[in-house]
């Protein structure tokens, strides 16, 4: 199949966007980290210390803190998406925060407007190239530390629209850290996925 | 229904007119006739409102696109969808309907037929600094190339 000379495309990929144009380096960091079940283990363990001065984003550059157990412990309590809906996957998104699903069993109930409120970014859908550099703005607007869903076949590698228009996976442009397959997935599908987002986060390995 | 086409075809003698599948009367026009065509509907045979303007590429043919102006009545309430078949180039026909500002963009943008004397002739869909006009029956495909058992006979892989 013969490619396509897309500018934008290549410009998404080098420049600016290529520092982290890679999935999250989630074993570096998190090799030498003890940590034990999320919510027991910091309490008796004197697990406030200054010297486990790592935060769980560093390599992104955010500031390094101490407290990094307690850190991700309140972390993985209450991740708020960004309000952003993208596709179909988006009402599954919706079904999953109303009353049937009810996403706030988990902490995730506020879907935040502004992305300088939120930690979670679910990318419910499609991502158009033309939509690319807007998400990529969008996902930069988040405060550190932040983490990208990639929900369904298209957000994670086009899925069926595999033609010149749709970024085929969102993986190009922003790291993520869990992808959901289906097409678009149920709820369950997207509540599970968060959870295995949130166990990661109380561990330390994101 | 009748008496439209009846109507149109006195003004435009050189004009095909005819029936689609969809039991929509067309009348076809040169170019430079789409401007007196649709000005004629709208003040005269009461088609108030511009509904859609699309094209269809067929690269076989030297005047390759075929543009598709469905207009509709009101008063009337009937369809009428005016063609026109050109090589790269038709008059901009924002001035009589200025509902067809964003469709005559999409149609540029999607296909690079140039509308000449349109106000603001920019790319609607793709990025601004997108190359080529994805439509086009002979613009590549794009994507990415997928090693299905079923495609590797048409990707080679």
């Amino acid at each position: 199949m013969e490619m396509k000379d897309q500018p934008s495309r290549r410009d998404l990929q080098s420049g600016a966007y290529g520092a982290e144009a890679s999935t999250t380096p989630s074993g570096a960091a998190s090799a030498s980290r003890d940590i034990g079940p999320v919510g027991t283990e910091w309490q008796g363990k004197g697990a406030i210390t200054a010297t486990d001065a790592r935060s769980v984003s560093a390599e992104r550059g955010a500031p390094a803190f101490g407290l990094s157990r307690l850190q991700d412990w309140s972390r993985e309590q209450s991740l708020w998406p960004v309000m952003m809906g993208l596709a179909c996957c988006a009402i599954e998104m919706m079904a999953s925060s109303a009353s049937r699903f009810d996403i706030a069993r988990f902490g995730s109930e506020l879907f935040r407007p502004s992305p300088r409120q939120a930690d979670l970014m679910i990318v419910s859908g499609r991502v158009a190239q033309k939509m690319a550099p807007v998400l990529r703005e969008i996902y930069d607007q988040m405060p550190d530390p932040k983490w990208v869903i990639a929900m369904g076949d298209c957000a994670s590698c086009g899925g069926v629209f595999n033609n010149y228009a749709i970024l085929q996976g969102v993986d190009k442009i922003v790291p993520v850290d869990v992808y959901i397959p289906g097409c678009p997935p149920r709820p369950e599908a997207l509540l599970d996925g968060i959870l295995k987002l949130k166990e990661r986060i109380g561990k330390g390995q994101v | 229904m009748a008496a439209t086409a009846e109507r149109l075809g006195t003004e435009f003698p050189d004009a095909e007119t005819g029936t689609s599948a969809d039991g929509i009367s067309f009348i076809r026009v040169a170019p430079d006739q789409v401007k007196a065509a649709l000005g004629t509907v709208r003040d005269t045979l009461r088609f108030e409102r511009f509904v859609d303007l699309t094209a269809v590429d067929d690269p076989l043919r030297e005047e390759r696109f075929e543009l598709n102006y469905l207009v509709y009545s009101m008063t009337e309430h009937v369809w009428l969808r005016i063609k026109a078949r050109t090589a790269d180039r038709a008059p901009s026909v924002v001035d009589i309907y200025p509902g067809a500002n964003w469709y005559e963009r999409e149609v540029w943008d999607l296909f690079g037929v140039r509308f000449e004397g349109h106000p603001d002739l920019t790319r609607i869909q793709m990025p601004d600094d997108w190359k080529g006009h994805p439509l086009r029956r002979d613009e590549p495909m794009g994507g990415e190339p997928v090693d299905f058992t079923v495609t590797r006979d048409v990707y080679g892989t």
